[in-house]
């Protein structure tokens, strides 16, 4: 039970797959450009992530080796087809602001990389836990990343409720004159993403030499 | 007696690195005081000009020397030293020299620290980055700030900019009256023209150039790979489209050509370390200024060319790699195949140029009349409206030099021949301009002429500042009257409707403080600047407000306009989420009322039948539908769908003939199934 | 081909004046004189033993390995033992010490010789007893070139003497214009070359006249004036800038064969005066001594003495250069001695100096007579790539200084060099 919160807790940290494994990248580049795109992004990817672990965990004894990938891929489209049709009707205006991100889940690396690191090695309840585990670290990352770009570039902090558009909340903190635009641009997402992976890098090496010299 | 052990040689030349940085540092400031000099005593420029040159300096110097404190802090090592050994402040000054005017405090403050910070410390401090920070910095301000300019410092457009916008390519009597606006090719070379801050004065530059190519601090072989590459593939060019010898020639003396040459292209830092790379680099960096401008949708390709080239170093490296002396051999060759292949390119991309009509800013008539002043695209644009004694227009001329020649100032060219012939013989008063056609791609200058127009009607004077990116939220008029409120896409719509004594509209305002920046919030602005205007002298009971022009692109926020505007005219302030349409005025219907479960709430249906039993209307609403689904779905049945029962008997309507609204599938069948509820309610 | 090159070349400030016009003062060696046993980098064997009895010119030692080259006392007197002492190679070689019986008895190893009759063959093997090795520094035994010469064009007499400070050429030069002149024809007939060009700065106003007057009578034998830049005394540079070739290896490739003018007068001292090598013309400069000028000393005199001739150190903490400032060593001591084809010691007071961060500017790479990217071996080399520095051609420099001189951030690039070729040589073991 140890092994799995510590590498639950890794999942969110240190192994974190968007700055520590640099996987699914291009989706974080994409679409932080604010904070309900993160969000709705990362439920979509906990969601898809957790379950294709689960269905590929419980199946993995019969899937021959030599066509695992297809058939991973096939697990994964299909959760994320449901996902996407979810969106779509649920959450319309996601639904547009995330466009094709939403059916590239399917080659998200995050999901193909666990399903083949982990889920087809490991037992059903750990391969969920490592989904859950790898999808919030992923959603944080999100998280992170556009909290910086939407402030730094829009100036303004909102959430609107995905479903009905309301609006939860919107603070002006930086004023519209003073905005830096391109950071709604992909080279902002750029330099957001090296400064984080510096940071959390920075951040195991100085761990590291903790434990060094202890 | 102490014998020191120090590996030979012991001996070392006078010039050091802080010599080099000195000398360079002094140059470009000889570059700086010239330009201090020509705003001084430039025409429409002043002491202001000069001052803020000095400020924006001054701004740039401390935001590097602060930045470079800071990381030296938290490195720990020694501050001062530290920055002593890191000239920043060079950085700090080229990129100050790089950028217009009029260009914002805080943008250039900004782009100082992001380009000391990832063009430079981020790669390991002085001696080791990829990129000139400069240039870095310079394509930060391209990227983020570029509307973010100071409104009072505005100058006409510059050379390059309106040479751009014709194709690069003109004929020979077209460039003598093109080039004549700026004082010739002799005040070109001079440097007195717009442009960049230090970018403009060809022979400072030169000169400061041959002083420090003498003082050996930059190599001269950059320089001359650099302008002769340029020169030739140019001159190869105007050839090739039949432009005349003074085609190489302006190209050598527009952009940024001469600044990038000198101390740009010769920071040693980020060029190739060997005397064949960097002659190499030069011819590279010259291809792709040319090119850029000749293909690019950019109008200028240095900053872009030094850029690029700066990535490419590590390759000339490695192409340059071995003994001197025994590649001397396959180093010309290389030189040669480069200069020829990128010569040929260009020459081969210059046969698919063209030539765009554009038009010179010429000098307007000047009439007496009425003059109304708005800011535009590059400046200040003003109309003179003469109107005979009835207060009959006579005649309009609008004026705008410092907007772009081939857009904003094509737009004031139509307007002053075709645009404004409709206004003649109308009375000023009277006069619609917002029905003034706009022209494509000069949206800002065209409103600003506009406005302007209509300065002069009711000689008010607005505080609007409009570019061509988002608009700033604008604080709109408090006015009395009849206030109407509807849900908006981020928030609150209200609308006050101010009436005289009759009923008569005078004037409306919408106020939406939470829609979208740059959709919602630019629509309630044009509502407020044009949109309203049709209602004013109209009776408010008889407005129909659906009329209001909805902006593409703020749907919601427009519909949540006309929706409060609704509200005025029942006299009723409501909080409602749903802009509902009704084909009466009133809101209270006599008749029978079915409701139903729709998806956000509850659904009510009202049927109204004569003495016969006929319906009469039918009305659905839903208040908490979902804006743009469930609600449009209830405005179409209202308007479109329930029109198809009016006049047939209640008891033999047939709801469920209905079309459900793809989308909205649980609303319509709601609304259904209200009306049916209303049905056999009248029936028992 | 030069706008793709570097200039490859710098005028250095020499301050030659300091020394030109001074006169020469005579250092007496003192009590007790080691010769090193030493030739170039390589080391000889001793021929005689404690308490041997020695002359002016007795046989002392010898190189023999594929080359021969015999070393004599400068003193008479006796030996008193063979000593390991730090030697001007840097590392610490067997000298043989000598009491001074302050006589200076002569006994000629060999008898004077006329050039104009013997056969080259005679002369040659003349050379190689006489011990007449390179004077312009490295000491290699001057038989050599001469053994076999095929297809020579060209002898150049290098008086160039570029590295600063010294004078010591031109003041043996214009102390002994006979010798010099007897030993360039000798080399002349020697090398069976078609030509002979006597190399000289062309800032030597005063001398170039004079040697002209020399030569004058002297069939092929010209004077030739090269600019005043470093390193014009090189070999490669001088013959570039003479016939503008160049070679992989040897001068012979282009046709030429070089000697210094130190050496010619020495040879022409031995075939002239039966005497080999004793004395030694040298150059005392630099801040750190109190007195500058050329001095003759014997072989195997020590700096020590030679300084406190000279009035003693000008401060305390100094760099006891052997040989100019460019190439020359540092020595933590100043017991070294004087050997065949040292002519100079440079003092100068030790100045802290800090380096800043490499800008990348490429002067190293612009001046590098040899044609080498110092920058981007020492950047290699720190990269651990040495693949690239391999590549860069690192084995041929020849450590001449000029990419240390020229770095405006003041590092000592040369040292980087050092050892990127130490680590070269590490991996070819491997």
């Amino acid at each position: 039970m140890n092994k799995n919160k510590s590498s639950f807790i890794n999942g969110l940290l240190t192994e974190n797959p968007v700055f520590g494994l640099y996987l699914g990248i291009c989706s974080t580049l994409a679409i932080t450009t604010s904070l309900n795109n993160a969000i709705g992004m990362g439920v979509a990817v906990i969601f898809v992530l957790t379950f294709s672990n689960i269905i590929i965990s419980a199946m993995r004894n019969i899937i021959p080796n030599e066509i695992r990938i297809p058939v991973y891929i096939v697990i994964i489209a299909t959760l994320v087809t449901i996902v996407e049709m979810l969106i779509h009707a649920y959450a319309p205006s996601l639904y547009s602001a995330l466009g094709a991100f939403i059916s590239l889940i399917v080659v998200n690396c995050i999901i193909l990389g666990r399903a083949e690191a982990f889920a087809s090695k490991n037992g059903i309840l750990a391969s969920a836990m490592d989904g859950i585990s790898m999808g919030i670290g992923y959603t944080l990352s999100l998280l992170v990343m556009s909290l910086i770009r939407q402030i730094l570039g829009t100036g303004i902090l909102s959430f609107s409720n995905p479903f009905t558009d309301a609006t939860i909340f919107s603070f002006t903190i930086i004023p519209e004159n003073y905005v830096i635009s391109m950071f709604k641009d992909p080279t902002g997402a750029f330099l957001t993403f090296a400064c984080c992976a510096a940071a959390l890098t920075a951040y195991i090496n100085h761990k590291k030499k903790k434990e060094a010299s202890r | 007696m102490k014998f020191t052990f120090k590996p030979s040689p012991n001996y070392r030349d006078s010039q050091s690195t802080q010599s080099i940085m000195r000398d360079l540092t002094i140059g470009l400031l000889v570059v700086f005081a010239f330009s201090l000099f020509y705003y001084v005593t430039g025409e429409n420029l002043g002491v202001n000009y000069a001052l803020r040159a000095c400020g924006l300096l001054v701004t740039s110097v401390i935001s590097a020397v602060v930045t470079e404190a800071i990381y030296f802090a938290f490195k720990k090592e020694p501050i001062i030293k530290s920055i002593k050994g890191s000239f920043g402040w060079v950085t700090a000054i080229i990129l100050t020299l790089m950028c217009p005017i009029n260009i914002s405090y805080y943008a250039l403050a900004i782009s100082t620290i992001l380009a000391i910070v990832f063009g430079k410390l981020v790669f390991g401090g002085f001696g080791q980055n990829i990129f000139n920070p400069a240039a870095f910095g310079r394509a930060i301000i391209m990227a983020s700030f570029a509307g973010s300019v100071a409104v009072d410092f505005a100058t006409s457009a510059t050379p390059t900019a309106s040479f751009a916008a014709s194709g690069w390519l003109m004929s020979n009597e077209t460039f003598s009256s093109f080039i004549a606006q700026f004082g010739g090719l002799s005040e070109m070379f001079i440097g007195r023209y717009p442009g960049a801050i230090g970018e403009t004065s060809a022979l400072v530059i030169l000169l400061v150039g041959a002083f420090l190519v003498y003082r050996k601090v930059i190599d001269w072989k950059v320089i001359v790979a650099y302008l002769g590459t340029i020169f030739v593939s140019t001159l190869g060019i105007g050839l090739v489209n039949g432009q005349g010898m003074w085609y190489p020639i302006f190209h050598l003396l527009t952009g940024g050509v001469m600044f990038g040459a000198v101390f740009m292209l010769t920071d040693p830092v980020t060029n190739p370390t060997s005397s064949a790379g960097r002659i190499i680099f030069g011819i590279g960096a010259a291809f792709f200024t040319v090119l850029i401008r000749i293909k690019g949708n950019l109008p200028e390709g240095v900053l872009y060319s030094i850029l690029l080239m700066n990535m490419l170093t590590p390759l000339i490296e490695r192409l340059t790699t071995g003994n001197q002396i025994k590649i001397a051999k396959k180093n010309m060759r290389n030189v040669a195949i480069i200069f020829v292949a990128c010569l040929a390119i260009l020459l081969g991309v210059s046969t698919t140029m063209e030539a765009k009509e554009i038009t010179i800013n010429e000098p307007v008539e000047e009439i007496d009349g009425i003059t109304g002043t708005a800011q535009g695209f590059g400046g200040e644009v003003s109309v003179t409206v003469a109107t005979d004694e009835n207060g009959i227009i006579t005649k309009i001329v609008a004026e705008g030099t410092a907007e772009t020649p081939n857009l904003g100032g094509a737009a004031i060219s139509t307007f002053n021949s075709e645009g404004f012939a409709k206004f003649e013989g109308v009375a000023l008063a009277e006069a619609d301009f917002d029905t003034l056609d706009t022209i494509t791609g000069s949206t800002v200058t065209s409103e600003a002429v506009i406005e302007a127009l209509k300065q002069t009607q009711g000689g008010q004077t607005t505080t609007q500042e409009v570019t061509e990116e988002t608009t700033a939220p604008t604080t709109t008029e408090e006015i009395d009257g009849i206030v109407g409120s509807a849900q908006g896409f981020g928030g609150e719509i209200s609308v006050t409707v101010a009436t005289d004594e009759n009923g008569i509209i005078t004037k409306i305002v919408a106020e939406g403080a939470n829609e979208t920046a740059g959709l919602g919030l630019d629509a309630i602005e044009t509502f407020n600047n044009e949109g309203f205007a049709k209602f004013e002298g109209v009776a408010l009971a008889e407005a129909d407000f659906d009329t209001l022009d909805t902006i593409t692109g703020s749907t919601v926020t427009s519909e949540a306009v006309i929706e409060a505007l609704k509200q005025t005219q029942g006299e009723t302030t409501t909080e409602t989420t749903a802009p509902e349409t009704t084909e009466a005025a009133t809101e209270e219907n006599d008749g029978i009322v079915g409701t139903a479960q729709g998806f956000g709430g509850e659904i009510t249906v009202t049927i109204s039948v004569d003495e016969n039993g006929n319906i009469t209307s039918v009305v659905a609403e839903g208040a908490n539908e979902t804006a743009g689904l469930g609600l449009d779905a209830i405005e179409k049945f209202n308007s479109e769908d329930f029109t198809e029962f009016e006049g047939v008997a209640l008891a033999e309507a047939d709801f469920s003939t209905i079309d459900t609204v793809t989308g909205s599938t649980v609303t319509s069948k709601a609304v259904v199934e209200a009306a049916q509820a209303a049905q056999s309610a009248a029936q028992q | 081909m030069s706008f793709l090159t570097g200039p490859m070349r710098k005028h250095l400030n020499g301050h030659k004046e300091l020394t030109n016009h001074e006169d020469v003062l005579k250092v007496e060696v003192g009590n007790l004189v080691k010769i090193p046993l030493l030739n170039g980098n390589a080391p000889c064997t001793p021929c005689v033993k404690e308490n041997d009895v020695v002359k002016v010119g007795t046989l002392i030692g010898e190189r023999n390995d594929h080359f021969y080259v015999p070393l004599y006392s400068s003193v008479s007197g006796k030996v008193v033992k063979i000593e390991k002492l730090m030697s001007t190679a840097l590392r610490p070689v067997e000298h043989v010490v000598i009491e001074n019986d302050g006589k200076y008895e002569v006994e000629r190893p060999f008898e004077p010789l006329d050039y104009e009759s013997a056969s080259r063959e005679q002369l040659v093997d003349f050379m190689k007893n006489a011990g007449i090795v390179g004077c312009g520094g490295a000491g290699f035994p001057t038989y050599v070139k001469y053994l076999k010469p095929q297809n020579i064009d060209l002898l150049i007499i290098n008086a160039v003497e570029c590295e600063p400070y010294i004078t010591a050429d031109y003041k043996l030069m214009s102390e002994n214009i006979d010798l010099l002149v007897t030993g360039v024809k000798a080399l002349f007939k020697m090398s069976c070359a078609k030509e002979c060009k006597v190399a000289i700065k062309v800032t030597k106003k005063d001398f170039i006249p004079v040697l002209e007057k020399a030569f004058a009578n002297a069939e092929g034998i010209s004077v030739f004036a090269v600019p005043d830049v470093y390193p014009m005394g090189w070999e490669r540079t001088l013959v570039y800038e003479i016939t503008k070739k160049r070679y992989d290896k040897l001068p012979a490739e282009a046709g030429c064969i070089v000697s210094n003018a130190t050496t010619a007068i020495s040879f022409a001292n031995a075939l002239v005066n039966g005497m080999p090598i004793v004395e030694k013309m040298v150059t005392v400069a630099g801040d750190g001594v109190k007195k500058n000028c050329n001095v003759s000393v014997r072989v195997g005199t020590s700096a020590k003495e030679i300084v406190a001739a000279l009035g003693g150190y000008a401060c305390d903490n100094v760099l006891l250069i052997a040989g100019g400032p460019m190439m020359g060593k540092t020595i933590t001591t100043d017991e070294f001695v004087i050997g065949t084809y040292n002519n100079a010691l440079t003092i100068l007071k030790n100045k802290d100096l800090e380096a800043l961060k490499c800008l990348r500017c490429g002067k190293c790479s612009d001046h590098c007579p040899a044609g080498l990217q110092p920058v981007r071996i020492n950047n290699a080399k720190a990269a651990h790539d040495l693949d690239t520095v391999a590549a860069l051609d690192a084995m041929s420099c020849i450590e001449c200084g000029m990419c240390t001189y020229v770095c405006p951030s003041k590092i000592n690039v040369t040292e980087g060099i050092r050892e990127a070729k130490r680590l070269l040589a590490l991996k070819k073991k491997k």
